[in-house]
């Protein structure tokens, strides 16, 4: 398939000419943090295109959103009814992980209408990350610093221009028609792969995960659970940071005749995610709740979509208050003998 | 084996503790992790440095619900001290199970501020030196001075060692100067109402409502917080403007004449949000109209929890 590049002064051309039709999202930094927030007039993407801090879940599965508002008379749903959505500047990790939450939101036995209105057309340029950060662990999970098989376009780095190379038939479309692509050199292609290479073997080799899933579903009895559980806050910020993490709460605001249904981000870390009506909560501790969310993500996500559900972003590597590394917990779970 | 860790197993062994709470150098450079240490031969892995950045007292408090009968050790800067103290006033705690072992505190940094001194690159190496730290990365090295990356709550800090305690290893520190204390919340009160309200809306509207101010909190320890209420619910969980003020607001009322300032709270913050400011106006408060200072006495009664017949209640209308 053909490359192309993209100089970089052209950037904010060609960023304008693709939100004549689509709403385009992509990393900006504001007050100290990294989020992807949709381009206008003014707002420009930060040109560095660092891992952010928020998730790109919240592009397709924003933390609130309204999903019914409603009167006495009427009700009307809230699904998403702007252009096709494209994002720029997803790393693979992240690109990843909208597969997964693809997985969850659109399976085959039930399709959530809010998650699919925003993410169906949508277009997802997925940046090569020439240095990954020392957090970065995407190569534990199948996945690289270069892999673009959840993306739509691959997108290179090569310091005065950007490579583009389509990957879907809707990525070779859209490329085809841009006024701002010229066709990549060879040059400039080599140059790419050489990133790629360079990238790739700069990430520390991966632990073998093979036995992991096995290991965990034996030893829910073991230490390492009430060591992992002594240290943890019951904090969000874990679930928050999670490109994958999708559980919801969903509350009804009302006063007088007029009310809107929202769903919101929640977490199984907190009490209340597993309290039931009675008053009964069949998850009453901290250890439960950590094991629940490691085993999602390790263990259970494996038997539902033959996938981890980790990527390896980082994200809760860097931000735990308390230092719960996940790389560290897999590392220790792997050397535990089994007492089943 | 570190003066620290060498102190500290004598006390174990002395004291026949169950339990010792206390730091543990962490998986990414310039981060500790909280450790717990059961068995003597362990203590060797305890450090105590400016990485060290979360408030023990939580943990404490944790492990004595689960488990009351244990003696428990606490390895305590200033403001962990001081939050032990605060609980043990409040009849959380019994001062008699815990021995306090305070270490003298320089200040602590805050994980956000690092972040963007470094301009969001990682460290894979840093040394630690008195007036500087050397961050080391794949492609660069950088010289930070510690003022730049400490706890704002640290840089104000008039109790950086234990109130009470013990022992204590090493030699006392000294507080930030007096009129440092409420610098930040100077600087609130001479902006007009409106730019206040422009300020507090630009910060809280970064919330994410992850609660991670709320449970690194040693004082938030309700078994039903008023966020958790559902029937009926008081305030939403979501992000709309109002549900996150209330929330922050209802939780630096809660925490007037207790809260420590030990700013484990917005070090826990993943999006850097000043909670200091709202929480120091309220110590303030407190400090000036009933002239008291949370975790400096264990037995003497919180300021909202006293009565004095003798109160001029200027502030009753």
């Amino acid at each position: 398939m053909s490359k192309y590049k993209l100089k970089k002064n052209n950037i904010e051309n060609f960023l304008n000419e693709l939100r004549e039709e689509y709403s385009v999202f992509a990393p900006i930094e504001s007050d100290g943090t990294v989020a992807f927030q949709k381009l206008d007039d003014v707002k420009l993407p930060d040109i560095s295109l660092k891992r952010t801090d928020r998730p790109p879940k919240e592009i397709f599965f924003p933390h609130t959103e309204v999903i019914l508002s409603f009167d006495d008379k009427n009700a009307e749903s809230g699904e998403y009814r702007g252009k096709p959505i494209a994002v720029f500047g997803l790393k693979s990790c992240d690109s990843k992980s909208l597969h997964i939450l693809d997985n969850v939101f659109l399976d085959s036995s039930y399709t959530d209408t809010y998650w699919y209105k925003r993410r169906s057309n949508s277009l997802i340029f997925t940046i090569g990350c020439n240095n990954p950060l020392p957090s970065c662990f995407c190569n534990w999970f199948k996945c690289g610093p270069f892999d673009s098989t959840h993306s739509d376009v691959a997108v290179t780095d090569i310091e005065d221009s950007f490579i583009l190379e389509p990957v879907s038939e809707q990525g070779t479309e859209y490329l085809a028609k841009s006024k701002y692509l010229e066709k990549a050199e060879e040059k400039d292609i080599k140059k790419a792969e050489a990133l790629k290479e360079k990238a790739e073997s700069d990430m520390p080799q991966p632990p073998d995960l093979k036995k992991l899933k096995e290991i965990l579903d034996n030893n829910q009895n073991d230490k390492l659970w009430e060591e992992l559980a002594a240290k943890c806050l019951g904090c969000g910020v874990c679930a928050f940071s999670c490109p994958t993490c999708y559980c919801f709460d969903i509350q009804d605001d009302s006063r007088r005749n007029k009310g809107k249904r929202v769903r919101i981000w929640d977490t199984c870390q907190e009490p209340l995610f597993t309290k039931e009506g009675s008053g009964h909560n069949p998850r009453p501790s901290q250890k439960g709740r950590t094991l629940q969310r490691f085993m999602h993500k390790l263990s259970y996500m494996i038997e539902t979509q033959n996938n981890f559900g980790c990527v390896g972003c980082g994200r809760c590597v860097t931000l735990c208050p308390v230092n719960i590394d996940i790389r560290d917990f897999i590392k220790k779970v792997l050397q535990v003998k089994g007492d089943k | 084996m570190s003066n620290l860790q060498e102190k500290v197993k004598k006390i174990f062994s002395d004291e026949k503790l169950d339990l010792l709470i206390g730091f543990e150098k962490g998986t990414l450079p310039l981060r500790a992790a909280p450790s717990f240490v059961r068995k003597s031969e362990d203590l060797d892995k305890l450090i105590f440095d400016i990485t060290c950045q979360n408030n023990l007292a939580k943990h404490l408090l944790n492990e004595i619900k689960r488990n009351p009968d244990q003696k428990i050790g606490i390895i305590a800067k200033g403001c962990d001290a001081r939050a032990i103290i605060h609980l043990i006033s409040e009849k959380q705690l019994e001062r008699k199970k815990i021995i306090i072992i305070g270490v003298p505190c320089c200040g602590v940094i805050s994980p956000f501020k690092l972040k963007n001194v470094l301009n969001g690159r990682e460290v894979t190496d840093c040394t630690i030196n008195n007036e500087t730290v050397i961050c080391k990365g794949k492609d660069y090295e950088k010289e930070i001075s510690r003022t730049d990356i400490l706890s704002g709550y640290c840089l104000s800090c008039q109790y950086p060692n234990a109130p009470e305690y013990d022992y204590f290893i090493g030699e006392q520190t000294k507080p930030a100067p007096p009129e440092k204390q409420f610098e930040k919340v100077d600087e609130l009160e001479k902006m007009t109402p409106d730019e206040r309200w422009e300020y507090f809306k630009k910060e809280y509207s970064k919330c994410i409502r992850c609660n991670a101010c709320r449970n690194a909190c040693p004082m938030c320890f309700c078994d039903e917080c008023f966020i958790d209420r559902n029937k009926p619910r008081w305030v939403g969980k979501g992000n709309d403007i109002s549900d996150i003020m209330i929330y922050h607001i209802m939780r630096a009322i809660h925490l007037a004449g207790r809260c420590t300032s030990c700013g484990a709270c917005s070090r826990a913050c993943p999006m850097g949000i000043d909670i200091e400011a709202l929480n120091k106006r309220v110590t303030k408060e407190i400090k000036e109209r009933f002239g008291f200072t949370a975790g400096l006495d264990c037995e003497k009664n919180p300021a909202l929890a006293d009565y004095k017949t003798d109160d001029n209640d200027e502030f009753i209308m």
